[in-house]
């Protein structure tokens, strides 16, 4: 699953200890959903998408490979 | 469903008590494996050795394994400084790949070594050692630098 959270971090010049913070998970596992190695629970893809004003949909994105 | 109800800091306690009441232990088994090389005989029934000037009698070791597993549950049962899903997926690798080695461990013993007994607590204190050090590497190998924090 793709996701764009380095980016809205970015554009929120926000740190990944920021926004572990504010979702209330540690800094491994925001490292862990950007670099595609951990697929987080629905829970957290809304708050992620929430702390980063942006949609679900936006932040996550279905890639090739999940339909297999 | 959590069994983890102890505050963190019981965590520190336990380990200490683990490691504490293991030594003994660890002295045991070299005084055991050194005089088994030079041909010695080890009492069977009250063995006796000295740890620091103190003498250790098998009573007292087993009171002293008692206390170590005691400790263990400390640990067990005390709460995580923080966790989340993934620290949690973690935690099921390291639990998976400790279950692994020791079957292969086990395995083997059985194939090369028939006769080779192993104390329960023994494989019990081995397999949670080698759960925590799995644990900790790989919540270390999980831990971005801190330029990669910001970029």
């Amino acid at each position: 699953m793709n996701n764009t959270i380095k980016v809205e971090r970015a554009r929120h010049n926000m740190s990944q200890s920021d926004l572990a913070e504010k979702a209330g998970v540690t800094r491994q596992t925001i490292y862990a959903i950007e670099t595609k190695r951990f697929i987080p629970s629905t829970v957290l893809a809304f708050k992620l998408a929430e702390i980063l004003k942006i949609e679900v949909t936006e932040l996550f994105e279905l890639e090739e490979s999940d339909w297999e | 469903m959590t069994f983890q109800f102890l505050p963190n800091f019981f965590k520190k306690i336990g380990l200490f008590i683990f490691v504490a009441t293991g030594i003994p232990a660890f002295k045991k088994g070299y005084t055991e494996g050194r005089n088994a090389a030079r041909g010695i005989e080890n009492p069977d029934v009250y063995e006796v050795f000295t740890f620091w000037g103190f003498r250790i009698t098998e009573p007292i070791y087993n009171i002293l394994a008692v206390i170590g597993i005691f400790g263990l549950l400390l640990y067990l049962f005390s709460k995580d400084k923080k966790m989340d899903e993934f620290l949690t997926r973690i935690r099921f690798e390291a639990l998976q790949v400790t279950f692994v080695l020791s079957a292969l461990i086990i395995f083997l013993f059985l194939v090369f070594e028939p006769a080779m007994t192993i104390n329960a607590q023994l494989l019990l204190e081995g397999q949670v050692i080698l759960f925590l050090i799995i644990n900790k590497a790989k919540k270390q190998w999980a831990l971005p630098g801190d330029r990669e924090n910001y970029e």
